[in-house]
This record gives C-alpha cells, structure tokens and sequence, in this order.
C-alpha cells in the first residue's frame, strides 16, 4: 500500500516559487492500476519522481507498506528503486551503447540476478512487450522510437516490482502495441496483486484504471471511473 | 680490441689466432683493405715481409677503419722493439676495480719501466654519468606528474559526460560503489592500454634519446629502455655520459637506456592510482546526486 501524505514539492525560478506538487495525498491499495492525467506541465512526471524516490519533496511523505521514505537513508533508497520500483521515464532513459536485452538485465545485475537467469528473463520480457527477437542483442541508439519504449517497459519489469510508475507509457507506440502494453499492465496489476500508477494523455488507458486522478495546478483531484470490466468493452 | 679498448668487429675471415706468438696473419680495417684492393687470403709486403689478410674489421670509424692488426710479437719485430710495449690498454671489469687494479699493474711493472695511469677522465665519466642519471630522474617525475594530470582531467571529463548514464543507473537501483567500480575498471583498462603503448613506444624511443645524450662515438645500446607507464612514454634513467658531459665518452663501451624495476613499479602505481581517483571521485561525486538532478539537467 502507498500513502501519500500532504506531499509538495517546490523549485525556484527567479524571484518566483514553483509548486508543481502541493500538498497531494492519496492512498493506493496494493493492485491498484491508478492513472492521473493533466495538461504538460501540471506536476505529473515530477509526482512520478517523488513517489519513486528520484527526488525528495520539499515536505510531505511518501510512506511504502509502512515505510516512510523521508526517513530512509539515501542507500536504502536505492535499494528501493532496485526492488520495490519499476519506472518507464518518458524519455525512456535508456543505456544507449548497451543492447536492448542488455538494458533489461541491467537492474536484475544489481539485485544480485545470476546472469543466465536475467538472460532469460530479460529476453522473456522483450518478448512480452513484443520486441522482434531479431532485435534484442541490437544497440538501444539503432531502435525507433517505439522500440525504445518497449524495452524500457520491458526494463522496468526486470524486478517483479510491487510498484510500476509509468510516465506515458504508450506515447510513441502504435495503436496496436500501445494496446497490448495496456493490456499487459492491467494484467499485471490483476494477476500479479502488481500497483501501477500511469502518467497518461491515452484515453483508452486512462479508462483501463480502476482510479484516475488529475494534476491541475499541482493538486491532485480523483475523478470517477467506470467498472473496469465496462471500460474494457468499451 | 682497438686502440680505445673497444672490441674488433670482424666483419669477414676470422682473427688472428694466438695474439702472443709471431704469425704473418694480419687484420686489416675495411677502408685500408679498400684503398688497397685487398680482401681475405691477400698478401701485402712490409720491409720485405709478406704477410696474409685473415679477416677484415669494422671498427665504426674511418679512423679506427684505416688500421693495421699483427701479432704483438710480430709488430714488435716489424717495429725493431722486440719485448717492449709503448703503451698498453687494460679494461677493468668495475670501476671499483680501478684503483687495486692499478696498483696490482704498477707492482707488476715496477714504477722505472712504466707509468700506469687511469682514463683522466674517469671522475668527470662517474660525476656525469650521475648528472644524467638525475636529470632523467627530474624529467621522469615531471613527466609523470604532467601524465597524471592529465589522465586526471581526461576521466574527469569522460565521468562528466555520463553524468546522464550515472543517473540513470541510480534511477533503477545501482549502489553507489557498482557504479564507482564501473568507471574504475574503465579507467583501469584505459590506463593498462595507455601504459602499453607508452612503454612500446619508449623502449623504442629509449635508444634515440640516450643516442642524443651520449656522444655519437659512443656506443649506445637500449636494452629496456622503458619510460613509464600511461602513455606519457619517455626513457626511464640514463646511466650514461659523454657528449655534451664532456670526452669521458672515450671511457664508455657502452652506454644502456634503462629504467629500474622500482622506477617502473613506481611509475605504474601512480598512473594507476590517479587513473582510479580520477575515475572514483567524479563518479561517485556525481553518484551522491538525487537522480532526477542529473536527469532534469540534461
């Protein structure tokens, strides 16, 4: 479970103070599939970094399954990007001179993973998020765009994480694979009790969400949803 | 032997065999046996004596090339002094050698027939030789200090430029020290590439720059001639003289390019550990910064 408690964030441009979180909470039970939506620049890829512990709020908490991460030491934090997070930047962020199935083993490396058992899994995985096997030993720098994405979704997966904080997971994909993706992140928080909070501007997965929040101005507004089940056929 | 007490390079034939008994086997040096139409097997007359080429030699001077080598009981004869010596070269193993080895021919000799004197210079040769020996000890610091530096700001910046990589790593879950171990071991691997080539090309180079120190009628040999690791190249030590250092040159059969085995344990040590610096504090530096930092900064 996550419990967001009063969570701000500030910068400084100038003179002027910039609150693109101020103070949100909410509370997501373990499985939930959560999207929050909102114009660009309302806070949403900088609430993503909170909660994954990319970045510290100016105040406010962040507490995971009893563990508030304000308290936690910058290893521990680490470690919690490593085992509890899985994250899918917009921008992918990828290790460019590394290969696609490479990239996807890098956080099982640091978990300690043997390497036949990350190989596995990590080709496992870009079969999953439907990346040609031609592809998997080819450099990050010579795959498009969508491809890009896949890998990183693919990437974020690596660790069976309890949380998947995806900032426009289907941005660059095609309706076809950005469908599939929904599918599989729904799957995941269905089947595998997996929490996903999604960054989205696609109806279609905001839809798929058991809760969907908007970032306007830096608060957080939960909005009512469909039953899942209606929004799938829909 | 020649008159320097350099040895005879016989370049055709053989020598002469027994030195101390009477032959009319003579060596001759290639531009005299030239100038003379003679080779290998020839005779030549001398106060109506015939004697026979055996083999010619290469003394590396037209000076040294333009000589004449019998027997010294044949030379004593030809030259009308049987059983006597004008003057007499004798090589000492050591310099510390020198001063019992006197005494020893002064004794032998006795004072009334011959003086026995050491190269005179001798003391400017050894004095020399220990200014060289400390300039390209200077040099070796200094160029070690300048390679360090610079390997210094080159993994500075090569850390810099992958302030996003770092980052990204942080992101999903590296501990600090993997990446820290990641940039040392590149650095490590650079600067095992670097100290490669560095020492490659000094042992070639070693030679030359000994050659340019020593006077060129000295003999130079680069043995290991190796400069220190890192690719900042460079002779380790010149244990020589001559040239600029004065005539004591004359006193050198040969003269080595070389480097000690602690000079070059030394000189690893230090480019290896400014390569690990250079690569561990950027790196973890940047390492200890909140993620989304180095991300939003790019």
């Amino acid at each position: 479970m996550i419990e967001v408690k009063n969570l701000v964030r500030t910068f400084n441009s100038g003179d002027r103070t910039i609150k693109p979180v101020n103070d949100v909470s909410f509370v997501l039970e373990q499985g939930t599939l959560a999207s929050i939506v909102g114009k660009s620049g309302s806070g949403k890829s900088t609430l993503l970094s909170l909660l994954g512990a990319l970045d510290k709020p100016t105040s406010g908490d962040v507490v995971v399954n009893g563990v508030s991460l304000a308290r936690l030491p910058d290893s521990r934090l680490t470690e919690y990007r490593r085992r509890d997070i899985g994250f899918v930047f917009q921008q992918f962020n990828l290790i460019p001179n590394l290969s696609a199935v490479a990239n996807v083993m890098l956080p099982m490396e640091f978990a300690g993973i043997r390497k036949a058992a990350r190989l596995q899994r990590a080709r496992d995985l870009l079969e999953q998020v439907q990346l040609d096997p031609s592809k998997h030993e080819r450099r990050i720098n010579r795959l498009s765009g969508g491809e890009q994405q896949r890998v990183a979704i693919a990437r974020a997966l690596a660790n069976e994480p309890k949380l998947i904080l995806a900032d426009e997971p289907t941005g660059n994909l095609d309706e076809q694979t950005g469908d599939h993706i929904i599918e599989l992140l729904s799957s995941l928080s269905r089947d595998h009790n997996t929490t996903i909070l999604v960054v989205t501007h696609d109806r279609v997965l905001a839809n798929k969400a058991d809760r969907r929040f908007r970032l306007q101005q830096g608060k957080l507004m939960e909005e009512p949803v469909r039953d899942r089940a209606v929004a799938a056929s829909a | 032997m020649d008159t320097t007490g350099k040895a005879l390079n016989i370049t055709q034939g053989t020598g002469l065999g027994d030195y101390t008994a009477s032959s009319t086997g003579a060596l001759l040096g290639t531009t005299l046996a030239e100038k003379n139409n003679l080779s290998v097997g020839s005779t030549f007359t001398v106060n109506d004596q015939a004697y026979t080429v055996t083999g010619l030699f290469d003394a590396g001077t037209a000076f040294g090339n333009n000589a004449v080598y019998l027997t010294l009981p044949t030379a004593q004869t030809l030259a009308r002094t049987p059983g006597e010596l004008s003057s007499m070269i004798v090589t000492v193993n050591s310099m510390d050698n020198v001063a019992s080895a006197k005494t020893a021919l002064q004794a032998a000799l006795g004072t009334a027939k011959a003086d026995v004197t050491q190269g005179q210079n001798l003391q400017t040769a050894v004095s020399s030789l220990d200014s060289v020996k400390n300039i390209s000890f200077i040099a070796f610091i200094a160029a070690l200090g300048t390679a360090g530096l610079i390997i210094l700001l080159i993994m500075v910046m090569l850390v810099r430029e992958r302030r996003r990589e770092i980052g990204v790593l942080k992101a999903i879950g590296a501990p600090n020290r993997t990446i820290g171990l990641q940039f040392v071991l590149e650095a490590l691997v650079l600067a095992a590439l670097g100290s490669t080539v560095g020492a490659a090309i000094a042992s070639f180079a070693s030679g030359g720059i000994g050659s340019a120190l020593i006077s060129s009628t000295t003999t130079t040999t680069a043995s290991t001639g190796r400069g220190f690791p890192g690719g900042a190249g460079g002779g380790g030590g010149f244990p020589g003289q001559g040239g600029p250092f004065g005539g004591a040159s004359q006193l050198l059969s040969s003269v080595t390019a070389s480097a000690s085995p602690g000079v070059i344990a030394g000189g690893i040590a230090a480019v290896f550990g400014v390569a690990i610096i250079g690569a561990l504090v950027p790196a973890l530096l940047t390492a200890r910064i909140r993620p989304i930092e180095v991300l939003r900064g790019e």
